[in-house]
């Protein structure tokens, strides 16, 4: 991965809390939608979704890039982060279109706003813990 | 209801993302809606075999097949399934195939829940819809209103049923006079939105600053002339179809928005700040080539696509065998009865002829020389003599020039010597629209410029005509 997009990271490379990550009221329609149990399974399974979405889209393979992208594109929209479904698309677009080399300059400012986007959700998993 | 094994309720969801498999799962569930998820397509079609499912989610992105070969497989084993397809953005002529293939509706990621469980009762709708024992024989039957049993139009007639099921968009072409507004009536009273309302709103006869208050409707002092809210034709057809004739007239500024409407099905009214959700089908019409308004920069791509969804192309009428007498049969004894007069067909001379022509007004040129027939004698059959002497002058149909409207009157460049090209441009203008009844989008094609390009020069005359 190419450290030098890393600009948004803190100093210990964990994300700076960036609640405009997440659109909260698309956030929260969802989380609302069944009881707390499922609150915080989904919060959990969002979760895990975006880390293994954010590792797949550093593969070797393109073909795999621009579908990890894809499908990264699809759940960011629907949970309301939209600065990633954004970066997701374009990854998906170059990825497909200019190849390997075009895309993993993408890569690692992508993988910045996943990080980003999984600190809001585990702050939404905490306070369903919590609550 | 019949022999085979009836579907099941149960919602079938093939969703690869495990969160949104939740997210989808957890909409439905609360709105009491059975499911059972999949999360590959080999698991999805092992499901299927076992559920029969009449409703079944299906994304277009699975890891293991494309999402177009599963539905294939799925409609293959029961035509029945109503299969709703879930993309995201980037795969809209992907949907654009799948709709083709079958599927119900499209769903473009990311949809709210409300959107979601709408696609599924519309769904379910269109199902209770189709009684299944009859649709083979419904198949090879005609369609009424319209007449004619060419196999053109049998094509049509099984396309009109086919796709009224869905929810897609249908974007219907053809000369005119074929039959597109009645085309699009038969796709709405198919459909299992029939009791809602059916609007059309003809683009092309309304000015181009008036018909974003026309599609979307206004509030009141939004701009000068709004002295009340208005309803927009879009808000009226909630709930049922809208019909957007003479597509190709709307000007680009506002094709923009009826794309976004078109992707999130909202509108908002002139002069509001707040979207209001409708629920409408879309199907429009045009006498253009669409592709060509593409490739001429007069029409957005992206909306020809998100339109063009499922094409029904009405052939002219000289292109469909015997249709021209069987119709005019129909109606000569029909418009008799309604003058009191006794016409009971046409002779075999007319016949003949009618084989033979053009008709470069189609179906509605026929109508008016019947009425003319039947109002100016007494029958008992249609014979040449009674026929309208420049319907006889027309160039038979062996010439392969495209058909104007009408005859276009043969230029007198004496009368317009000494004028000026603004004058001339007028004389043009003026005799073209009396030459159609007042009708701007038909002048406008004849003279192969926008019907707006026209309104601005009438309403210039106007105005320079007003005393202060
Ligand atoms: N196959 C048919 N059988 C009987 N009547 C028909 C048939 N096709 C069209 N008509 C009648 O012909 C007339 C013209 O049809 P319609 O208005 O639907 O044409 P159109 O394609 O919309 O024309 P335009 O492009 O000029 O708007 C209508 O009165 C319609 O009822
Ligand atoms: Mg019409």
């Amino acid at each position: 991965m190419n450290d030098q997009t890393r600009s948004n990271s803190g100093p210990d490379g964990s994300p700076e809390s960036d609640p405009a990550a997440i659109d909260p009221a698309v956030l929260d329609r969802l989380l609302s939608m069944g009881d707390e149990a499922m609150r915080s399974a989904l919060c959990a399974q969002m979760i895990s979704d975006f880390q293994r979405l954010g590792a797949a889209i550093d593969d070797p393979d393109i073909t795999k890039v621009a579908h990890s992208a894809h499908e990264m594109k699809g759940l960011a929209a629907t949970i309301g982060a939209a600065r990633l479904a954004t970066m997701a698309r374009s990854l998906d677009t170059v990825a497909k279109s200019l190849g390997a080399a075009a895309a993993s300059a993408l890569v690692g400012s992508t993988q910045s706003e996943v990080a980003r986007v999984i600190a809001v959700l585990s702050d939404a998993a905490e306070d369903s813990s919590a609550a | 209801m019949n022999s085979q094994a009836p579907l099941s309720d149960t919602i079938l969801l093939i969703e690869d993302t495990p969160s949104l498999q939740m997210i989808y799962k957890a909409a439905l569930t609360r709105a009491n809606l059975p499911v059972e998820t999949c999360g590959t397509a080999a698991d999805g079609l092992a499901a299927f075999a076992r559920l029969k499912s009449r409703v079944v989610l299906l994304d277009l992105m699975l890891p293991d097949r494309a999402g177009l070969e599963v539905m294939k497989e799925l409609l293959a084993s029961e035509p029945q399934t109503c299969v709703i397809v879930i993309t995201a953005n980037g795969s809209i002529n992907k949907a654009v195939e799948m709709m083709r293939a079958g599927a119900h509706e499209f769903l473009v990621k990311p949809f709210d829940d409300q959107r979601l469980i709408n696609a599924i009762e519309n769904a379910r709708r269109s199902l209770h819809h189709r009684p299944r024992s009859t649709l083979a024989e419904a198949r090879i039957q005609v369609l009424p209103p319209f007449i004619g049993h060419s196999s053109a139009m049998l094509a049509v007639y099984d396309k009109i049923r086919s796709v009224a099921r869905s929810m897609a968009t249908v974007f219907i072409t053809g000369e005119s006079g074929t039959g597109k507004e009645l085309c699009a009536e038969a796709v709405h009273k198919a459909s299992a939105r029939s009791a809602g309302p059916f609007i059309a709103l003809n683009c092309g006869a309304i000015p181009v600053g008036l018909l974003e208050s026309e599609v979307f409707g206004h509030l009141r002092g939004s701009f000068t002339g709004a002295i009340s809210d208005k309803q927009g034709a879009a808000a009226a057809a909630d709930g049922g179809t809208l019909f957007l004739d003479e597509i190709c007239e709307m000007d680009l500024n506002l094709q923009t928005k009826l794309l976004r409407f078109l992707q999130t099905s909202t509108i908002t009214p002139v002069g509001a700040t707040k979207p209001r959700k409708v629920n409408v089908r879309i199907i429009c019409a045009t006498n253009r080539n669409p592709l060509e308004e593409v490739r001429q920069g007069r029409f957005r791509e992206d909306l020809y696509y998100r339109l063009h969804v499922v094409p029904i192309h009405l052939p002219p009428l000289r292109e469909r065998g015997d249709d021209v007498n069987e119709i005019a049969e129909t109606l000569v004894t029909q418009m008799a009865r309604e003058e009191g007069h006794e016409f009971s067909g046409l002779s075999p001379r007319v016949r003949e002829l009618f084989r033979n022509m053009a008709w470069p007004g189609n179906v509605r040129q026929l109508i008016n020389v019947l009425r003319n027939v039947v109002v100016l004698n007494a029958g008992p059959l249609v014979t040449p003599e009674m026929l309208p002497p420049d319907l006889l002058s027309q160039r038979p149909m062996t010439t392969r020039e495209p058909a104007a409207p009408t005859a276009p009157a043969r230029p007198v460049l004496g009368d317009l010597a000494g004028r000026t090209l603004a004058q001339i441009e007028r004389i043009v203008i003026e005799d073209t629209l009396a030459r159609h009844n007042g009708s701007v989008p038909k002048s406008a094609r004849e003279l192969d410029v926008s019907a707006s390009t026209l309104y601005r020069k009438l309403d210039a005359w106007s105005k320079a005509e007003t005393p202060e």
